[in-house]
């Protein structure tokens, strides 16, 4: 692991705007934030562990453990809630038996509740590893999911 | 059109007569520059309508070097997602705008910061500033001038807070999103103490075309109050959601439904400016020019140019929950006026919305209000009971009937 996290963080070492850079990277590369790889960033850039760990956690999309298959986040912004995001999220929750911010028993999604994908004109939307899905029913969200799963 | 051109491509920018304004700019004075945007009347689009030539010479007159300019397109507001389709649609007018300003005021470096919400454009943005490296309008002596300029595209990680200027240049920083105590301004001491220029990004885009038309012809578009074209984003239950753009005063709110496809339903009500900090509003008020001296004289604001539209399904204190939530979440936690406060407004309205709501409860949320208005450090804390008050005066009777 040490090597790859060398090799980010020398692929931004001219940057200004590092540390946020750097997390990115190795988040996409390990699915999360492991603690050796904070380690390596704390050595490299001459910093504490403990101030790379306050910076990452501030933000709501570093995350400093392994998560599911597919990263669901379901929007329940103003606007997707008055156009039915919570019934969205009752239903997703009775159909894959988890709360928001839960991953699946089987290790396939993880769902997390957001406000604010910024698509309101296709309200009441939904984000799946990237890809956005719009103008949803609570139907049309399951269906959505379980094509992942083929 | 002026904002919402499609221009994806460097070809359709370039024959659209993309970067004139830019090779016009260099020839100019600094202060030229900054006196045509000052004649414009262009004021900022991310909210705070401060007038952007003024920010521009407070920058341009610091002697604090290097110099900083920041493209903020970390669009977190609710309801708000203009700045979205103009970096699809539109994004080297964007960057035109951030070279020239970057120009007028002395700033060597810029950052392009945008949500992590909007990964697929900032990939998109990263490529559009090597290929504008390769064609000599980025980098080392700008079309052969002596003009050196660079940006460098940063993602940000799920914080509303870091679109208020200062938590964001913490947040290049390396550091928590905390919002700075000010003064001194960050137009004075910003990005690493020095002199830092933040616009929005649809701002910026004005910029080449007060370039090309000339300070005084761009003022005279609009009315007395408010000049230039605008991107309001329209949503909720109309028929026709999407990005709209009109000159300023042009259209009223009434209009801007209407042109959007009309009310799907039965019209309750409009939440304007933002769908967490904006104000929500009754149909007194779709007689109101969208214009910033017409919010202004009604109480209101276009903040970051968003019309929620409501219909009759829509339950107002069930709103107010999904804003409460939000802004409890959203705050930072750095201090204690908005930190306590947007908890306490939230299990106040819970409360209220589980139908135990007293008249005590009601002063208790405008004695909260109250305070966090006085006493936030930043924005956030100040705007998070907004649309709770206006909906008190606009919405009372609703509100009201479920009071003990």
């Amino acid at each position: 692991m040490e090597d790859k996290v060398v090799e980010i963080i020398e692929k931004h070492r001219k940057d200004d705007a590092k540390l946020l850079a750097i997390l990115h990277d190795v988040q996409d590369e390990f699915g999360y934030i492991p603690e050796d790889a904070i380690k390596v960033i704390a050595r490299e850039l001459k910093m504490k562990k403990g101030e790379i760990y306050d910076t990452a956690s501030f933000y709501s999309f570093f995350r400093f453990k392994p998560e599911g298959q597919h990263e669901v986040l379901v929007c329940d912004c103003i606007v997707c809630h008055i156009k039915g995001a919570e019934d969205i999220i009752k239903r997703l929750e009775e159909e894959f038996k988890v709360t928001m911010g839960e991953t699946t028993k089987d290790g396939k999604y993880t769902f997390k509740m957001v406000k604010g994908l910024g698509h309101c004109e296709k309200s009441p939307v939904m984000m799946v590893d990237g890809k956005l899905y719009g103008n949803l029913t609570p139907e049309r969200a399951v269906e959505i999911l379980r094509r992942c799963e083929q | 059109m002026i904002l919402l051109n499609d221009a994806r491509n460097i070809e359709d920018y370039l024959e659209n007569g993309g970067f004139k304004a830019l090779r016009r700019a260099l020839e100019f004075e600094q202060d030229e520059i900054i006196s045509e945007v000052e004649s414009a009347g262009l004021v900022g689009r991310g909210g705070a309508a401060f007038p952007t030539g003024l920010k521009m010479k407070f920058v341009k007159n610091e002697k604090n070097t290097p110099k900083y300019i920041i493209a903020n397109a970390d669009e977190g507001e609710p309801g708000t997602f203009k700045d979205r389709g103009l970096m699809e649609k539109n994004p080297y007018q964007i960057l035109e705008g951030m070279i020239i300003s970057a120009y007028a005021v002395g700033a060597k470096k810029g950052f392009f910061y945008i949500r992590y919400e909007y990964r697929e454009i900032a990939e998109k943005i990263k490529n559009k500033v090597k290929e504008l490296h390769r064609l000599g309008i980025l980098g080392n002596n700008i079309y052969g001038s002596k003009f050196s300029f660079d940006i460098e595209v940063v993602l940000g990680a799920g914080a509303y807070i870091c679109g208020e200027a200062t938590a964001l240049m913490e947040s290049i920083e390396g550091k928590r999103g905390y919002p700075r105590i000010k003064p001194p301004h960050s137009t004075q001491r910003g990005l690493w103490g020095k002199p830092t220029l933040t616009n929005n990004v649809e701002t910026l885009a004005n910029i080449p075309v007060i370039i090309n038309m000339g300070g005084e012809k761009y003022h005279k578009l609009g009315k007395e109050g408010c000049s230039g074209p605008q991107l309001f984003s329209i949503s909720g239950f109309v028929k026709r959601p999407g990005i709209y753009e009109y000159i300023l005063g042009e259209k009223t709110i009434g209009e801007a439904i209407e042109l959007a496809g009309g009310v799907d339903g039965n019209f309750k009500g409009v939440m304007l400016g933002g769908g967490a900090s904006g104000y929500i509003l009754n149909r007194d008020y779709l007689d109101m020019p969208l214009c910033f001296s017409d919010a202004k004289k009604r109480g209101v604001a276009l903040g970051t140019g968003d019309i929620i539209v409501l219909n009759e399904s829509v339950r107002i204190w069930d709103m107010l929950l999904n804003i409460a939530k939000f802004f409890e979440h959203e705050s930072c936690g750095q201090c204690f006026p908005c930190r306590y406060g947007t908890r306490r407004m939230r299990e106040i309205i819970e409360k209220i919305v589980n139908g135990k709501g007293t008249s005590e409860d009601i002063k208790k949320l405008n004695a909260t209000a109250r305070a966090m208005k006085i006493a936030s450090l930043c924005p956030l804390g100040k705007s998070a009971m907004t649309a709770y008050e206006s909906a008190m005066k606009n919405f009372h009777d609703e509100l009201m009937e479920v009071i003990k």
